[in-house]
């Protein structure tokens, strides 16, 4: 059910605050109202250009009321205009919002007769949207804020005024023997256009109601007196005291607003300035200086950039450590800490350490915090520091969130390029290792060869003890190339450089393989392989697997007397094949049996031992690279059995 | 048949394998000419126009494949590449790019011998011809009437399954590449299909093997292809 009216079935409430002490009542009760009611809640500023004009504890105070809201639970808004009611009814109407809370105005009886108050509006415009109007505590009136009083009379600016004044005064004369009066009017006017502009509103008033004086006594006749001889001139007066007032009021408005805008724009232009030198930034720590250094001046405070250690702990990493904390430097490093670890705004004017003199500001990437910026002001009341109106900590976020995306950028770079560089390692690794393996392998296929060929020279070399030396050689040769292999492979393995190439076949033909490639050491021995006829395909890597049963055929043809059986069995179990390999020698050392796949047993006491180390190690690297397992076990009877499983189903990540 | 004079190009970059090579060769009665480079192997093959080479893939200059393909333009001369073990990919690259056979170093003389024996087997009966009927231990094969023996007892196969034993009969003893196979029986050759291959291969062995863990005709070369084991 969809209504573009107000929302009846789920209450939002609106609470509006102001730079108000009060506010923080209106603030409670909106909470409870909320809680009770489960509603959502909003609390919206309305901050008018007149603002401007509070004092910087008003203020301050403001962004305190709306920080408290935050914590509360609520979305704060800051609008912006003049028409404070029609603001926030907009932004009611948009939202759906069915409460509005304000706090009761205190305001002279006199300006309610001018013109109605916000809060009258509210209610006029309000329509069917409910509006609570609170009445703070009594006791907390007095704190109430001023709008703000000039302190004093700014002299230079009245008497500038006073100057227009004169020349305007001046100019009436010198026009007077040739000009209507009216025109003369027009050059005070003129005057207090001018004040208005250059002096700002005060001035402008006064030089309004001198205007109007010194018109009445330098030109109505009879000049030189107050007194007038018409009756209307008491009218023109009256107008002309009026148009003064409009007009330096609409005249200091325009000024303030263009005040406000240049404002804007100087802010605009400091974070298009920080994005471009942070785009320009090439690693972490010159993005740091570059943040430290442009917010600073933005903000005409110091600044120091933290960021976490490998524990996780932050210290500085730009920025001048001791221009910013002062004293008790642990305890603020703590606040540092807890806005690091909480991604949350801490310390000076926030709802976390208040007591703080500085401002800490997480430095938040997407999906983590990276560091924190610690702000301290240089001069509380700088123009520049953190007025800190809502917009200036939202100005202030966006400043650091600009900060935070370019270190998550350089993070991620450099996550890019440590992957390059890992990939280069093996790339250079690998064909390390294949051309060591050719340097091995050519030398070793010469040997062979050559004494291959002498054993062949029938009839040219009967000498047995010769011969048998040929056969040394020739043995002792391959058995060296199967090791160089071996280790290519392992190695291959371990660094994961060696990518299998899985295919679906039927354990039968890698078992005949190995089997095939034995021959002739296996001439003398019987094997029985046992290979259900049913047995389903395995994918597997048919060079490698073959490896694995050449490897423990080897170790069993090692370890076990001539002659002696040998036995290969495979049986389906669930999802995987379990494979035996058994002789029926005298079967492992009992102690070994954990760690004889083991590439290099440390603490074992004899190196001489002519370790399964290699063979057994490269056999467990391959079963596992398929995604099984492999163990070894003594026969009951006798004899050794290695056994290992292989999926059935192919996992593609291996 | 081996004195019988055959002019053998040996292309191989390292000398001590050149020497043994030489050597062997020399002792049973083969002509020999030696390359050290892929261009020399070119202009020596199409020079003198050898029986069989030997080839070495990694050479200095050329890519061994790139010698095998430029080789095929123009000759059927056998070719047996020398590659490293473990070297698979390379292997049957060259297989495939129209090699005859394959010795992985290190290999011995006797493999050496075999493999030549093969391809001057394969040559000598493109010359002279041979019957339709293949003959190796047991197994009889007669391409002409498609029947199969093994002892006494004929086999009954079906039509895919005989024409994966044709292909195999006829390049028996050299190895043929699973490409190759699915290409000649199939007409694609795709290595996705790889596992119907080995499906096959499965149930001819259990037809034509006593024990097909232990071929004694249809021997697996891992990662490269199959061999028809040919006994003379």
């Amino acid at each position: 059910m969809r209504s573009d009216k107000v929302n009846a079935t789920i209450e939002r409430i609106l609470v509006c605050v102001g730079p108000n002490p009060a506010c923080i009542d209106l603030i409670r009760s909106a909470q409870q109202m909320a809680s009770r009611l489960q509603a959502e809640w909003f609390a919206v500023y309305v901050e008018d250009p007149r603002m401007l004009r509070l004092p910087e504890a008003e203020r301050n105070r403001a962004v305190y009321n709306l920080r408290l809201a935050e914590q509360l639970g609520a979305e704060t808004i800051t609008l912006r205009g003049r028409a404070i009611a029609a603001e926030i009814i907009t932004f009611a109407r948009r939202r759906n919002i069915s409460k509005i809370i304000t706090g009761k105005p205190r305001r002279s009886r006199w300006r309610e007769l001018i013109s109605r108050s916000p809060v009258d509006e509210l209610v006029r415009l309000g329509g069917d949207i409910d509006v609570y109007v609170l009445t703070g505590a009594p006791g907390e009136t007095k704190e109430s804020p001023d709008l703000v009083q000039p302190k004093g009379i700014h002299r230079p600016e009245y008497e500038m005024g006073l100057l227009y004044f004169v020349i305007a005064t001046a100019l009436s004369f010198l026009m007077f023997p040739y000009f209507e009066l009216p025109n003369l009017i027009m050059v005070y006017l003129l005057g207090v256009m001018v004040t208005a502009i250059y002096c700002g509103r005060g001035p402008a008033i006064l030089v309004s109601l001198l205007s109007v004086l010194a018109f009445d006594f330098c030109f109505v006749p009879p000049r030189f007196t107050f007194a007038v001889e018409a009756n209307h001139y008491i009218l023109t007066f009256g107008v002309m005291f009026l148009v003064a007032l409009v007009i330096s009021h609409l005249t200091t408005l325009i000024r303030r607003q263009a005040e406000a805008a240049r404002s804007q724009e100087r802010q605009t232009a400091a974070a298009y300035d920080l994005s471009r030198q942070l785009a320009g930034a090439r690693d972490v720590e010159q993005i740091l200086q570059v943040a430290v250094e442009n917010i600073a001046k933005i903000l005409g405070c110091q600044v120091v950039a933290l960021l976490p250690d490998e524990k996780g702990r932050v210290h500085v990493a730009a920025g001048d450590l001791a221009s910013v904390f002062h004293k008790d430097i642990i305890k603020e490093m703590n606040v540092a800490q807890w806005t690091y670890e909480n991604g949350r705004t801490a310390g000076w004017g926030t709802q976390n350490s208040p007591a703080s003199e500085i401002l800490y500001v997480p430095l938040q990437a997407t999906n983590a915090t990276l560091g924190v910026l610690a702000l301290r002001p240089r001069a509380p009341e700088s123009p520049h520091w953190l007025l800190p109106e809502q917009f200036r900590l939202r100005f202030l976020e966006s400043l650091t969130k600009q900060v935070a995306l370019a270190l998550g950028v350089e993070h991620l770079e450099k996550a890019a390029l440590d992957a390059q560089i890992s990939m280069e390692t093996e790339r250079l690794r690998s064909s390390l290792l294949s051309s060591i393996t050719h340097d091995f392998q050519t030398p070793l296929a010469a040997i062979m060869g050559s004494a291959s060929s002498l054993m062949n020279l029938k009839g040219r070399l009967e000498d047995e003890p010769a011969r048998e030396m040929l056969h040394n050689i020739y043995d002792e040769a391959e058995r060296l190339s199967r090791l160089v292999s071996n280790l290519l492979n392992i190695a291959l393995l371990e660094s994961g450089s060696l990518k299998l190439h899985k295919e679906l076949q039927p354990l039968e033909e890698v078992v005949g393989a190995a089997l095939n490639r034995l021959e002739k050491k296996l001439a003398d021995r019987p094997v029985t392989t046992t290979l259900p006829p049913d047995l389903p395909m395995v994918p597997l890597d048919s060079a490698l697997a073959e490896q694995i049963f050449i490897n423990l055929l080897e170790n069993s043809l090692k370890y076990t007397p001539p002659g002696s059986p040998l036995a290969i069995r495979a049986v389906k179990q669930d999802q995987e094949i379990e494979v035996e390999v058994s002789d029926s020698g005298p079967g492992f050392p009992p102690e070994d049996l954990q760690r004889i796949f083991e590439m290099f047993e440390r603490g074992t006491r004899n190196l001489d031992q002519k370790g399964y180390g290699l063979g057994l190690s490269i056999c467990r690297a391959i079963v596992e690279a398929h995604g099984g397992r492999i163990w070894a076990e003594n026969r009951p009877g006798g004899g050794a059995t290695v056994r290992f499983t292989l999926p059935l189903e192919a996992n593609d990540d291996q | 048949m081996s004195d019988s004079g055959w002019l053998v190009l040996i292309v191989e970059d390292e000398v001590p394998i050149r020497r043994f090579l030489k050597t062997a060769l020399e002792a049973q009665g083969f002509k020999l000419l030696e390359a050290i480079t892929g261009a020399e192997a070119i202009n020596l093959t199409a020079l003198h126009n050898p029986d069989i080479i030997l080839l070495d893939l990694g050479l200095p200059d050329l890519d061994g494949l790139e010698v095998i393909k430029r080789i095929r333009e123009w000759s059927t001369t056998p070719i047996i590449v020398i590659s490293a073990r473990g070297k698979d990919k390379e292997k049957v690259e060259g297989l495939d790019a129209g090699a005859d056979d394959y010795l992985a170093k290190p290999f011995s003389v006797e493999e050496l011998s075999a493999r030549i024996r093969v391809a001057i087997r394969h040559l000598t009966r493109s010359r002279g011809g041979e019957g339709p009927v293949f003959q190796t231990g047991e197994l009889r094969v007669d391409l002409a009437q498609r029947l199969v023996w093994v002892g006494g007892e004929e086999i009954h196969l079906t039509p895919i399954e005989f024409k994966l034993l044709a292909v195999l009969v006829r390049h028996s003893g050299k190895v043929v590449t699973q490409r190759q196979l699915l290409k000649e029986v199939w007409g694609y050759g795709s290595d996705e299909q790889g596992h119907y291959l080995r499906n096959y291969i499965h149930h001819l062995r259990h037809k034509l093997e006593a024990d097909p863990t232990r071929p004694a005709y249809l021997s697996t070369e891992p990662g490269v292809g199959y061999r028809l084991r040919f006994k003379e």
